[in-house]
């Protein structure tokens, strides 16, 4: 189990993105999911992070041995389909092992340390608190679409478009907009405006093992590049 | 610290709700005021100029002056406030910024750049204080109201304010959440803090109040001492429209009010059995709801009484037992037919750009005019053009009672529909359960407020924890 700085986090995004942009997608694509899965399961989460993994392997499984058995339309969109998954796929993977192990305030105080300013901090720190918010509000939702008899599924939703995007989006809009009011008055009344420098009841500094992370991702950026260069085709 | 209001009027730049007019209060250091009033009163308002929310993030014009220690408020930035003076909001739901209990306890003082030991050294010493260990690193989204409503006042507590408001802290407690903000309370009042409150239950302060403050419309119409709030009569205290100052237990309650022996029985739970993933929430439970009654299901925080509900509704499916519905075993399918339940945010609910529209959408009919005589059963008929988002909680809660009338659905089940009301909103509550029962439905309420269960002479079923 190792723990690992907010900012540490922010770069190895940053890498996975420009990995995304440079590497096409081959055998280093999988070799990045397996050094994000590596990574999510030492930060502790280890059931979602297989998941996803999984999820991963699958596909890439399909993609090698039945898509070439397909023809016509199908093959077509499915390839295109496949080819923006996997482009994605690392990106959005990491994203979520960030997000599930980073908590807010040791984001917000990592940010505090770069010198970031508060108005890029705030949204996105008031964007990770949304999120679990939304399904809690969801599962109410769907409850309170379930007594009235409107149903998500399908042919619901062919009978009486209208009513069930009703249901859905006032009742999302006015409870968002009502928690993001509590939620910045509530914020305001305990001096989040406060210009002092954020502090973190956790001890955020770049430690070995940061470093240690970056350089491995790092060093499989740049071998990735290398093989490219030097025209290994296989990769 | 002493607090001036000198001469204070208020108008909120959207609402005619909550303005205040004259108002003139001086609050000693270490008193404890509560300040009480109907819905919309201004109580709220008052507390709100207190943190600087008013006009800081609400708005609108402010008239008079408001004195901190003898100092303008205006003198003071929103951060130097925070520090001076602890706000616990009415809905701990939404007052997290953060989504583990521990980083919340200590927002304040990261916010004010206290260093990290130090912190840490003030989170220790407050979940001790408060004995709080066992929420120590949860997930805020994982615990219950009354364990929300604990974490919030302990974020305020650890900033260590002088003065402390709070704005309808009980609304999603229970009895013995209600116990513990007590003991806390009176903590606080013997620390030598100013505590202000803001309050529609009144009987967990009566021993802890100095001063009550009772608005009306907008202006002070009554200041009395502890000592004669103490001594007033229940009677007296509902002509006011306030509630009771006194507790009425449980075990007062603990009875069937009348004989129901001849009721039918449209809902019967023999053995009944619910697992939420792992874990069994109920478990052979045995009990019969009957037509034309209302019954109160009581119970601790956590013990299943929401899990209960949404398995009536069809919501959740039982894991073992059955449910019979006039005697035949009910699919979830059929129950959702045949049921309805007011949450306890009716906001979900209610999605039509009309409460008239409200009321017939999903009918299979629309059925105009059957439409409006429900609405006007429901005190509604005057406001059937309006959107239902522009309602009162009370007002809201009756739109949802509408739409069940409409769906001609005979089990009604309310949650908690008193959270939150003043006295007035319960009576009209209790008014209205008792009519559906009169109708021949079956009424389902999960509730905490004791007085409310007086008001509704139901029967009574205590859930205990398996």
């Amino acid at each position: 189990m190792i723990k690992t700085d907010p900012r540490t986090k922010v770069l190895l995004m940053f890498i996975t993105v420009l990995f995304s942009i440079f590497v096409p997608t081959g055998t280093m694509t999988c070799l990045w999911i397996g050094l994000v899965t590596l990574f999510g399961i030492l930060m502790g989460r280890v059931k979602k992070t297989i998941r996803a993994a999984s999820v991963f392997a699958a596909l890439w499984v399909f993609a090698l041995y039945v898509l070439p058995m397909l023809h016509g339309t199908v093959h077509t969109s499915l390839l295109v389909w496949l080819g923006l998954v996997f482009k994605c796929y690392p990106c959005c993977m990491l994203a979520g092992v960030i997000i599930g192990t980073t908590q807010i305030s040791e984001f917000m105080a990592a940010m505090a340390k770069w010198n970031v300013p508060r108005s890029i901090v705030m949204p996105l720190a008031i964007m990770f608190r949304y999120f679990p918010t939304l399904k809690e509000d969801w599962g109410h939702i769907r409850d309170a679409m379930a007594l009235r008899g409107i149903s998500l599924s399908p042919l619901c939703f062919v009978r009486n478009p209208g009513v069930v995007i009703d249901a859905l989006y006032l009742p999302i809009l006015v409870t968002a907009s009502k928690t993001a009011d509590e939620l910045s008055a509530s914020a305001i009344a305990r001096g989040i405006e406060n210009p002092n420098r954020r502090t973190s009841r956790l001890d955020i500094r770049i430690r070995f093992i940061d470093v240690l992370v970056l350089i491995i991702f790092c060093a499989t950026m740049a071998a990735g590049m290398a093989a490219r260069m030097g025209g290994y085709a296989w990769i | 610290m002493d607090l001036e209001i000198r001469n204070v009027s208020y108008v909120y730049p959207e609402s005619e709700n909550g303005a205040l007019k004259n108002i003139d209060l001086k609050v000693k250091h270490g008193e404890f005021i509560l300040l009480a009033g109907l819905s919309g009163c201004g109580k709220t308002t008052v507390t709100r100029i207190l943190n600087g929310l008013i006009p800081g993030f609400y708005g609108g014009k402010i008239e008079g002056e408001v004195l901190l220690s003898g100092h303008d408020i205006n003198e003071y930035k929103s951060y130097e406030l925070a520090s001076l003076i602890g706000s616990v909001f009415q809905n701990p739901r939404t007052q997290f910024f953060n989504v583990d209990t521990d980083s919340e306890i200590t927002f304040g003082l990261e916010n004010a750049g206290v260093p990290c030991g130090e912190i840490n050294a003030v989170l220790e010493r407050t979940t001790d204080e408060l004995d709080l260990c066992n929420l120590r690193g949860r997930d805020i989204f994982k615990l219950s109201g009354g364990e929300k409503q604990k974490i919030a006042f302990a974020s305020v507590y650890a900033s260590d304010p002088e003065v402390y408001l709070m704005d309808e802290p009980s609304a999603n407690l229970d009895t013995a959440g209600i116990d513990e903000l007590r003991k806390v309370l009176e903590k606080i009042k013997e620390k030598g803090k100013t505590v202000i409150v803001a309050e529609h239950r009144l009987y967990y302060l009566a021993e802890l109040v100095d001063r009550v403050v009772y608005f009306k419309d907008g202006k002070i119409e009554k200041e009395m001492d502890g000592g004669t709030f103490r001594s007033m009569d229940t009677d007296s205290l509902n002509g006011m429209g306030l509630r009771t100052n006194r507790y009425i237990g449980n075990a007062a309650l603990d009875h069937h009010f009348e004989d129901a022996g001849k009721d039918e029985v449209s809902i019967c739970l023999k053995d009944l059995s619910v697992d939420l993933g792992a874990r069994r929430v109920l478990r052979s439970l045995n009990l019969e709801f009957k037509k034309g009654r209302i019954c109160c299901v009581t119970g601790k925080n956590g013990v299943g009484k929401s899990t209960l509900l949404r398995t009536l509704c069809g919501l959740v499916k039982k894991s073992e037992g059955r449910i019979l519905l006039d005697g035949k075993d009910a699919s979830p399918r059929e129950l959702k037919k045949r049921v309805f339940m007011v949450m306890q945010d009716v906001n979900y609910q209610l999605f039509a750009d009309s409460v008239l529209n409200e009321c017939v959408l999903g009918t299979k009919k629309r059925n105009i005019e059957h439409a409006e005589k429900v609405l006007e059963e429901m005190g509604l008929a005057g406001f059937k053009d309006r959107h239902p988002n522009t309602l009162s909680g009370g007002q809201k809660q009756r739109l949802a009672i509408a739409v069940s009338l409409m769906m001609d659905k005979d089990i009604l089940l309310f949650d908690e529909p008193t959270s939150g009301l003043d006295h007035g909103n319960m009576l009209i509550c209790a008014g209205v359960l008792k009519k559906l029962a009169a109708k021949g439905k079956t009424v389902i309420v999960v509730t905490h407020d004791e007085e409310f269960i007086e008001c509704c002479r139901g029967d009574i079923v205590n859930l205990k924890s398996n």
